[in-house]
């Protein structure tokens, strides 16, 4: 058994958990994605054994593959002006065709393709999570004025979100402006064309006392209660500053009920889900990123153990459920890895985008 | 540059100077883990939580 990740092998969650698996003598290999250069390329025979490749690897039965962050498909630049359109779309298709048949070899995926894309969707998320039994705020998607405009009327405080995160860097200059939850009241309401712009989330405020970053492996769920010393509406940032403690909180029996409900209806078996917990108790499903970022909470609580959390999980058999504790300590931890890290005795972390599509210039 | 013709998310969004950026990823490595860290020399968003945004 080997351990794929789609990722570069930089990517900063991908380096220390491949460093850890293969402290304890795991497997591990890293595909960027597809691309043109030979270890991007692949290819996939069907016949009576289907047999895929990635790179210089083949996909074995039993391997265990963690779709963490590929890169995007690469084509070939030297590829005629006249063609680039085309290869690019055939790139794009084939990466697919790849990643969806991976749902059918007898591997295990983490998370499968189908269920991951169905899921990054804000809409499914909710409506899923309702269903499943979780409290959600009210909720308005939309690029009509006139709806934003009744959403507000309602009553009560509304925030606004967008459904992707984004960076305007001023053009010259090293400041930025980024995208985080806002309150939105009636009066502060841009004209209705502005509204037009850009479709956004609008949504209930909820009335949080603090958040909480929950992540799901398998059966297991850890949860954490983020206190932010600012008390901003969207504690991301914030936590970026060092202004949020991270605290181990028991999950209510009924939201891990809920998640759970949620994890096999959505098909997934990884995520990390924020909640926004009032002053009654009550949690409240804000979103779930399928391949969200989880490190950082052994950074904050290193007893979180994360790290040996998740190398337990993905090299254990699918569908287990006994408790990731008992093996989480046989994987040396996130603190050790940045000590060699410190002292460039690993390589250094960095995912660099060729063209980030998060990212704008404005004068 | 007009700035009537903005998008709200631009409206709302959070500035953050150049010393804040410093302050996340120059000083303090271990915050570049963080769901939605700035990578003050790149200028792009440091592997937060951007993937379920991607088509990859």
């Amino acid at each position: 058994m080997k351990i794929i990740v789609f990722a570069p092998a930089d990517d900063n969650h991908t380096a220390p958990i491949k460093w850890a698996l293969e402290k304890a003598d795991y497997r591990v290999v890293c595909w960027d994605g597809l691309g043109w250069t030979g270890e991007r390329q692949s290819s996939v025979i069907l016949g009576n054994d289907d047999i895929m490749t990635l790179g210089s690897h083949t996909v074995d039965p039993g391997d265990v593959v963690w779709i963490r962050r590929p890169e995007p498909p690469e084509p070939n630049p030297k590829t005629a002006e006249a063609d680039k359109k085309f290869a690019s779309m055939e790139y794009r298709s084939f990466y697919h065709s790849i990643a969806y048949l991976l749902e059918s070899l007898p591997i295990w995926c983490i998370n499968k393709y189908s269920p991951a894309r169905r899921m990054i969707q804000k809409s499914a998320q909710l409506n899923l999570a309702r269903r499943c039994g979780l409290k959600i705020p009210d909720t308005l998607m939309s690029n009509s004025p006139q709806k934003v405009r009744e959403f507000l009327a309602r009553g009560g405080h509304t925030i606004c979100k967008g459904f992707t995160p984004h960076v305007w860097q001023k053009d010259g200059h090293k400041s930025v402006a980024i995208t985080e939850t806002f309150e939105l009241t009636p009066d502060k309401l841009p004209s209705d064309e502005v509204l037009t712009f850009a479709p956004a989330i609008y949504q209930e405020m909820v009335p949080k006392v603090f958040d909480v970053r929950m992540v799901l492996m398998g059966s297991h769920i850890y949860s954490y209660a983020l206190n932010n010393t600012k008390k901003a509406l969207d504690w991301r940032q914030d936590c970026g500053f060092g202004h949020v403690s991270v605290d181990p909180i028991a999950t209510p029996p009924e939201v891990a009920q809920g998640v759970l409900a949620f994890a096999r209806e959505a098909g997934i078996c990884f995520g990390s889900l924020d909640f926004g917990v009032d002053a009654e108790g009550r949690w409240w499903f804000l979103e779930i990123n399928e391949q969200g970022q989880f490190l950082w909470l052994d950074q904050f609580n290193p007893g979180a153990k994360m790290l040996g959390k998740f190398c337990a999980f993905v090299t254990a058999p699918e569908g287990a459920t006994a408790p990731l504790e008992a093996r989480e300590d046989i994987f040396p931890t996130l603190q050790e890895y940045e000590d060699l890290l410190k002292r460039e005795q690993v390589p250094p972390v960095a995912r660099a985008f060729k063209d980030d599509p998060f990212l704008s210039i404005e004068a | 540059m007009d700035q009537n013709n903005r998008v709200l998310s631009r409206i709302g969004a959070r500035e953050l100077s150049e010393q804040e950026l410093e302050a996340v990823t120059g000083s303090f490595q271990r915050r570049t883990l963080t769901p939605c860290a700035v990578d003050s020399n790149k200028q792009q968003l440091f592997a937060g939580d951007t993937s379920e945004c991607g088509d990859v």
